[in-house]
């Protein structure tokens, strides 16, 4: 299966090891990754929290490029991306909404591709990856953490059950992990605050990993940047402003996949979190 | 006290950009009752939408707008369907075109800066952008210690990621504000 | 002597597990007279039934104690089982060994005994036992309806309907009531008078139905199926079989008053018909003003009247007549707003009640359907409602919610907006109460497409400012004092009781609640009888209630009265008080004490000296054999019936004897 592939900046920087999982399982499952040549930035908050109608024109261009490639799909591994892609695609069903966006582009665009995202994808074919799943992570408890922008709001992301998603669950326990009920599965972890407001961000962060540790998960999984970016860097200052030292390793889903396939850890990028994976017994063998 | 006068420009405002009607909104609260971050907000999503509702343009000057992390969480659970965080995003919108002073402006300080970046060159170049943040908002040596941490792990990249598309981007940018 | 049989009920565990019921069975078998005793599992099901039968035969019982539960139960299930098998139902006793003995005691020993104690009572009791006879009597088969409103209507028409008479007596000069007031209904915005004047009209028509109007009842006598009602037809100085309805006297009248049907804001003759639509289209004289009763001069309509069918000498007149039901909907009254000082409804006048604003927004009203500020004609530019004035006020009004409030304000804020497109509406509420079908959305329309400014909280007090009134009020969800600009407040005022309700409720025997809404039997299970038989209750005589609430309950009044009505005869409860001729002193105790005014006085002779004497009488077929007469009589002549003194005694004895031995 080809897909049309959109990074986003935060795979080529903070989440540098996203993507290199992303890369590393789709090629082990059978997924050809086009990475859409020429894409731009899908405009993150700072787009549609400033210019409503930016933030639908560029992600529009970016699609319109991917248009032009032999493809069906369009998938964005970040979650920010994928709802920005997603924004675009739904609200330019409306055909008002669509000619607006459409005349601004110097490109033609039909809206015509399908905006996935990797769990979504994964989980499609759960039948054909099970297989494939040499190393099952038969001692390892995980916290699968959905956070926003993969859910909310539902009449966009049309995946899963906002509420109580299952979708990556699913997942990791055909990687062979124990999953924990927990309570903070949908919780905001502040997103683009902890640049500005990183005080918001850690009493946010704070109660998720409180949360994860007291339902006794080994990890956190997430499927988003700034998800893994505030819950993993900001652990430290968690521990500086509540006096409480969590060291719970934050993993993307990709990650948790590659593991249980049998990809070795340094090839997946599991080094490069702030939080050492590694001191989970289990993880250190691999 | 507050002289009350039925006005409709704000609501119209708001419907024009997003297309939402805050009109309907009976105040039952649950966007407040699910928000993550309103024990930070000067004025509760709820008050947000009353205010937005009446005409009462204070509205745009309050540290919510900038506070709101648009997680949707209000979006998802209204029981009238009213895209709460849109209404947030206009309310954005129409306070940074009437230059609204705002009452967090590190935030709206953080989107102008992203916005320039990715205008630049793109995409956003994480170092460059934050390094510029830092500077002009004074908050120089926070995080200091994690970017160090980052750096060495190799989730700093020193070297910028282009778009050749950059040109579109400002194109974008630049149609989109004259509107 | 009496053969009496015991039968213990296991009721399951509920008695078994708490009172060892075979050695109570065993024991009872002792007592004296006591020829059959037994214990079974569920002595109310079919088999336990059939086996009182078969031992009521087998043994040649003659009398039967059930120990069960409590008589509220299942004392009906054992009169029948028990006459079935050829017994007076009487004959029958119930000993409830389970909530007041095994549902409240532990102690299996204590409590064994107890049921035991019960049962040796009930045996004393039932062998004094005398057969009773339920007492049949006739069925008057004609309805009497009190008040011609919506509800009265309905519900008159349905009896009609079903081939009954019906009386319809209405106090004002025309049927219609309140909804004929009325210009559009929520939330349907059907025209009022466009639904309501089809059914007048069917009530003017209906053979079965005599509409009696500018009349009252005045006396009420007698009980279910015979109630001798008299009836005021007050003089309306005008031959209703003469007149044509033509107008032309209203016409020519020189006399003006304030119109009771516009809610006091239009004006009307002193020879008036209420509205275009009135039924009978007669119109009445109003004496207090007009200036031949008053002055003794004019004459101006009996000159103009084509059909000589004014009569200034018509006196008023008394009917009498028998009804078999009644069925009172007499309808509501509106708060006095100008109670509230802080509101100054009755010193500004734009500041107006809802019903004012309901008869000028009505095309045949006052204004012909402009909405203006009274004080200069013109058109409001800014209206202001307040609602829940007097309601949920336990300070100035009443605590309860008058239920149709917030469903007429967002109509009339729903039709100012539609007469005048650039008003601009605030409506103060506590909550929106929106609970009927299609109300809700009804208010979100008003809301979201009528841009009526709703705003929670109260209104602290209104002035007026530079032509202008300021409405001082908060928004509680803001947690803002605020301050609207208004040119017309209306004001959401409470229904409460009519006023001579209690005057009423004294005639017709039954209750008012501690506002003075007629009392219903039972708020959930009788919801339209009152505890009076064959009286019952429709529309807001009861309580507040909308137009859809009060006909389903005049419908469901109506099928409760034909119910009675289409009965050859009617049967009463035997357990009724009797009076002993000879014992009775004629101090009339009982009658202060008897709640159903059963107590009827009778002369007659006294047996040893041969003289009269007035003595109390109990009428059956008013008797709820509450026994509250035969306590208060002082020389034990009223027993009630069931419940003799002797019987009681010989209850308590037989709990005393236990306890002896």
């Amino acid at each position: 299966m080809k897909v049309a592939y959109f990074p986003g900046c935060s795979l080529h920087s903070t989440g540098i090891e996203f993507d290199i999982s992303v890369r590393e399982v789709c090629k082990a499952v059978g997924i050809e990754l086009e990475e859409i040549e020429g894409w731009i930035c899908c405009g993150a908050t700072s787009a549609h929290a400033t210019n409503h109608l930016l933030s639908l024109a560029m992600p529009a261009y970016s699609l319109a490029l991917a248009e032009r490639m032999d493809v069906e799909d369009v998938v964005a591994p970040c979650a920010a991306c994928f709802n920005r892609l997603k924004h675009t695609a739904v609200l330019c069903q409306d055909k008002a909404t669509f000619e607006k966006v459409r005349e601004l582009l110097p490109i033609p665009w039909e809206n015509r591709l399908r905006i996935r995202n990797l769990l979504d994808l994964f989980v499609g074919m759960l039948e054909e990856i099970k297989p494939k799943i040499t190393k099952p992570l038969s001692d390892l408890k995980l916290a699968s953490y959905y956070g926003c922008l993969l859910l909310r709001p539902p009449h966009i992301c049309q995946f899963d059950d906002p509420e109580n998603p299952t979708t990556m669950d699913e997942l990791l326990r055909a990687c062979g992990a124990q999953v924990v009920d927990w309570t903070h599965k949908t919780e905001c972890c502040g997103a683009n605050l902890t640049i500005p407001r990183s005080d918001l961000v850690v009493e946010l962060t704070y109660r998720i990993l409180k949360s994860a540790k007291t339902a006794g998960a080994d990890a956190i999984v997430t499927a988003c940047p700034f998800c893994h970016l505030n819950l993993d860097a900001r652990q430290a200052d968690v521990h500086r402003v509540k006096g409480e030292i969590f060291n719970i390793p934050i993993l993307y889903f990709t990650q948790v996949l590659g593991l249980a396939l049998g990809i070795p850890a340094k090839k997946l990028g599991l080094r490069r979190h702030l939080v050492d994976p590694f001191l989970i017994p289990t993880l250190r063998r691999r | 006290m507050l002289d009350l006068v039925a006005d409709d420009t704000l609501a119209n405002q708001i419907k024009e950009i997003c297309g939402e009607n805050v009109k309907k909104c009976y105040q039952c609260g649950k966007c407040t009752a699910s928000c993550p971050l309103a024990f930070a907000m000067d004025v509760k999503p709820n008050q947000v939408m009353r205010m937005a509702q009446i005409g009462l343009r204070d509205v745009l000057s309050s540290s919510t707008i900038w506070i709101c992390a648009s997680c949707a969480s209000c979006t998802a659970r209204c029981p009238l369907e009213i895209r709460i965080s849109y209404v947030m995003d206009a309310l954005r919108e129409i306070a940074l075109k009437e230059n609204i002073p705002p009452k967090e402006p590190r935030i709206p300080l953080f989107h102008k800066i992203f916005c320039r970046w990715v205008g630049w060159l793109g995409k956003l170049y994480e170092l460059g952008f934050i390094m510029e943040y830092k500077l002009r908002s004074g908050q120089w040596f926070n995080d200091i210690l994690m970017g160090i941490k980052m750096f060495i792990n190799g989730k700093l990249n020193p070297f910028p990621t282009t778009s050749p598309n950059s040109e579109v981007v400002r194109q974008l940018m630049e149609k989109t504000s004259q509107r | 002597m009496p053969r009496v049989g015991v039968f213990v009920c296991w009721c399951g565990v509920n008695i078994a597990k708490t009172v060892d019921v075979e050695q109570v069975a065993q024991k009872a078998s002792t007592l004296p007279g006591v020829v059959y005793s037994t214990s079974y599992r569920y002595m109310c099901s079919d088999p336990g039934q059939e086996l009182i039968r078969n031992a009521i035969s087998e043994h040649k019982l003659d009398r039967v104690v059930v120990a069960s539960c409590s008589p509220a139960m299942h004392e009906t299930t054992f009169q029948r089982a028990v006459s079935e098998a050829g017994l007076n139902p009487y004959f029958m006793e119930m000993a409830n060994i389970r909530e007041q003995d095994s549902w409240v005691h532990e102690d299996r020993e204590l409590a064994t005994e107890k049921a035991f104690e019960l049962i040796a009572a009930a045996v004393e009791r039932v062998k004094r036992a005398q057969p009773l006879e339920p007492l049949e009597f006739s069925v008057e088969k004609k309805a009497l309806v009190i008040g011609g409103g919506i509800a009265g209507i309905q519900a008159a028409l349905d009896i009609a309907e079903a081939g009954f008479q019906v009386y319809l007596v209405e106090k004002s000069p025309s049927i219609g009531g309140r909804m004929a007031q009325f210009d559009k209904t929520f939330p349907t915005l059907d025209c009022a008078m466009c639904i309501l004047s089809p059914k007048m009209v069917d009530c003017y028509r209906h053979p079965n139905i005599k509409i009696l109007s500018y009349s009252e009842v005045e006396e009420v006598k007698g009980f279910v199926g015979n109630f001798e009602v008299t009836i005021k037809k007050k003089a309306r100085s005008v031959n209703e079989d003469l007149c044509t309805g033509c107008g032309l006297c209203i016409e020519r009248c020189p006399t003006k008053a304030t119109s009771e049907f516009d809610e006091g804001i239009g004006e009307r003759k002193a020879i008036y018909i209420p509205f275009p639509q009135a039924v009978p289209l007669v119109p009445v004289i109003d004496r207090e003003v007009c200036l031949w009763f008053t002055k003794g001069r004019c004459g101006l309509c009996q000159r103009v009247c084509p059909a000589k069918a004014i009569d200034y000498s018509q006196q008023d007149t008394y009917i009498k007549e028998k009804f078999g039901t009644i069925i009172v909907a007499t309808g509501a009254d509106i708060f006095d707003a100008s109670v509230y000082g802080e509101y100054g409804y009755g010193q500004h006048p734009d500041i107006i009640t809802s019903a004012q604003l309901e008869r000028m927004i009505n095309s045949s009203g006052p204004t012909k359907g402009e909405i203006i500020r009274p004080s200069n004609g013109k058109h409001p530019e800014s209206v202001v409602f307040i609602q829940c004035v007097g309601s949920r006020d336990e300070q100035k009004g009443y605590p309860y919610c008058s239920r149709v409030c917030c469903m007429y304000t967002a109509k009339h804020a729903l039709l100012l907006k539609e007469h005048l497109p650039n008003v601009k509406t605030y409506i103060f509420y506590i909550d929106i109460r929106a609970f009927g079908k299609g109300y809700e959305e009804f208010v979100r329309r008003v809301q979201d497409e009528f841009g009526a400014i709703y705003i929670r909280g109260r209104v602290g007090r209104i002035y007026p400012e530079n032509g202008k009134l300021i409405v001082q009020g908060t928004d509680t969800l803001l947690g803002q004092q605020v301050k609207v600009e208004a040119d017309l407040v209306v004001l959401a005022a409470a229904l409460v009781p009519r006023k001579d309700v209690k005057d009423l409720a004294r005639k017709l025997n039954i209750s008012t609640d501690e506002y003075g809404w007629l009392m219903e039997a039972h708020p959930k299970l009788r919801p339209v009888e009152t505890m009076t038989k064959g009286i019952f209750l429709a529309g807001t005589c009861q309580f507040p209630k909308d137009i859809p609430d009060s006909v389903a309950q005049a419908s469901a009044a109506a099928s409760k009265a034909i119910a009675i009505m289409q009965q050859e005869s009617l049967f009463s409860e035997p357990v009724v008080a009797r009076v002993n001729k000879n014992k009775c002193v004629g101090c009339f105790s009982c009658k202060e004490v008897c709640p159903y005014s059963a107590i009827e006085e009778e002369t007659v002779l006294e047996q040893t000296s041969g003289l009269e004497k007035k003595i109390a009488k109990v009428n059956p077929g008013l008797c709820q054999g509450c026994g509250n007469c035969a306590s208060a009589c002082r020389s034990q002549a009223i027993d009630l019936l069931g419940f003799t003194s002797e019987q009681l005694i010989a209850q308590l004895e037989g709990l005393a004897k236990v306890e002896r031995e």
